[in-house]
């Protein structure tokens, strides 16, 4: 699924949050938006998913305008900056209520993420006990499991230790190979090179900087 | 997604893991009958009916007339009835939007349908306090009370209508004891979930509040509140309200509520609590 961008402009209240970016993002790819905290990747992220909607400007997700033709993107996985579930379930009963509204997948898909993500044993720990690694990881799962043509995934290396950066970095390369669109916000310089065909750089809400990355 | 779905996840997220919130409700309840027939007991009054007692919980006061020696009766009971009810419907519906219901309103692929399950879940939670409020007037009256909603000639010592009460006041009058506080409820409750769309909650719950509060201090069909109060019913007392009127007003602001929640909810922002 592409993603466009035109000239689009975010203010809340006086702030402005985002001012006047236009890009394009393509089909299959992998965009990492970098910058550092309140710089307006955030936003973007929000702004791409339909959480909420340009002040000005649109974003197009397959020529069709958010809040116009379309509420949200029709087949997305978001992962926002910290993921929010249901204390009281498990990790497994949390992503099964999700997998429930749109019926895509079934019970062994959800074991399979929760697989992937390495949350296969403790899958019936309730959300509560989960560590804030565990609770990353099974925002991962939730954003993946349904296997969306779109994936955001906002700071997705927050409170991952090493091994789990590596495997989040394996699992991003397979849904792309999958031929899902991915967009990463971090302000990890070094994941986004290793994962990212193009890093576009935001502060103060503008975009300051947008390059290919060759290695990948 | 189905409304269906959505409504399923509201009950069992909303009502059915809160339960709590029933049990304190219960036991205002539960104190409220005791002192209704405790206060009996000091009229020596043995008998009464479910009417009376619903009348004493849900019936509010007499107006108030500011003048010498007149001094303002505030409808606790009433009061406190119609504020536990809206602090326990006032944060479920913004936690859900700033947390785990984005991730089900994006799924669904709609902001609308989420609007209206949350409408759905308001209705059934507030009709739910006012079930167990007659289930435990019904099981605290069994020993001395008669199973009919039709008051009792006796109330007027225990609730004070003042004096404007009427001569045939003893009549049925189900509808203002019972669905008038019930569509109040529902009314305000709405009005405040739809205001939390667009503020924090707690301003939300100080409008509702207000409403409430000035409602049990002024007798006029602006202040919506006097609707759901029988003590100020037309049928009870000469210069009351009148329950179509309240029926009118209170349908009125259910529907404004949740046109006006569509409206909003189809252009806010999404955003998580911070």
């Amino acid at each position: 699924m592409s993603i466009v961008l035109k000239n689009v402009t975010k203010k809340i209240g006086r702030n402005m949050i985002i001012n006047d970016v236009s890009c394009n993002i393509e089909n299959g790819s992998i965009t990492g938006f970098k910058g550092i905290n309140g710089s307006g990747k955030t936003m973007l992220l929000r702004l791409i998913s339909g959480l909420i909607y340009p002040t000005s400007g649109t974003v197009e997700i397959d020529k069709k305008i958010l809040g116009k033709d379309i509420a949200f993107p029709e087949s997305i996985g978001i992962m926002l900056e910290n993921p929010s579930f249901i204390n009281s379930y498990s990790g497994y009963d949390n992503l099964r209520m999700l997998a429930d509204i749109k019926g895509l997948i079934d019970e062994d898909r959800i074991c399979e993420v929760m697989d992937l993500v390495g949350l296969k044993e403790n899958g019936n720990k309730k959300y509560r006990k989960f560590s804030l690694g565990m609770k990353q990881r099974l925002g991962i799962a939730a954003a993946i499991m349904e296997k969306p043509g779109i994936i955001l995934l906002d700071e997705p290396t927050n409170a991952l230790d090493e091994s789990g950066v590596k495997l989040l970095t394996e699992i991003i390369i397979a849904e792309r190979n999958r031929g899902a669109t991915i967009i990463l916000s971090s302000h990890d310089a070094q994941f986004l090179n290793k994962t990212s065909n193009r890093i576009i750089e935001i502060s103060n809400g503008k975009i300051t900087n947008e390059r290919n990355n060759y290695d990948i | 997604m189905s409304l269906i779905k959505f409504i399923r996840f509201d009950i069992k997220n909303g009502i059915m893991r809160r339960l709590y919130v029933y049990l304190v409700y219960s036991l205002f309840i539960v104190v409220s009958v005791w002192f209704f027939q405790g206060k009996l007991h000091s009229y020596e009054i043995e008998k009464y009916s479910i009417g009376d007692c619903l009348l004493f919980l849900y019936g509010g006061a007499k107006e108030y007339v500011p003048k010498t020696g007149e001094v303002f009766e505030m409808p606790y009971l009433w009061l406190v009835n119609h504020l536990l009810i809206l602090y326990f419907t006032l944060n479920y519906t913004d936690n859900d939007l700033t947390g785990f219901g984005q991730q089900l309103i994006y799924r669904s692929g709609g902001r609308v349908i989420w609007w209206l399950s949350k409408c759905i879940w308001n209705i059934i939670m507030v009709s739910g306090f006012y079930i167990i409020g007659i289930i435990i007037t019904l099981l605290l009256g069994i020993n001395n009370a008669e199973f009919t909603l039709d008051i009792s000639e006796h109330i007027s010592y225990v609730v004070n209508f003042g004096d404007q009460l009427k001569q045939n006041h003893t009549q049925k009058i189900a509808l203002e004891i019972l669905l008038l506080p019930i569509l109040y409820s529902v009314a305000i409750s709405l009005l405040q979930m739809s205001l939390t769309l667009l503020f924090k909650p707690i301003f939300s719950y100080i409008v509702s509040s207000s409403i409430c509060l000035s409602s049990a201090y002024k007798l006029t069909p602006i202040l919506i509140g006097n609707f759901s109060m029988a003590a100020r019913n037309d049928k009870i007392v000469n210069n009351g309200v009148s329950s179509a009127l309240g029926i009118i007003s209170f349908s009125i602001i259910i529907i404004l509520s949740v046109i006006i929640g569509v409206l909003i909810i189809r252009k806010c922002n999404i955003l998580n609590k911070e």
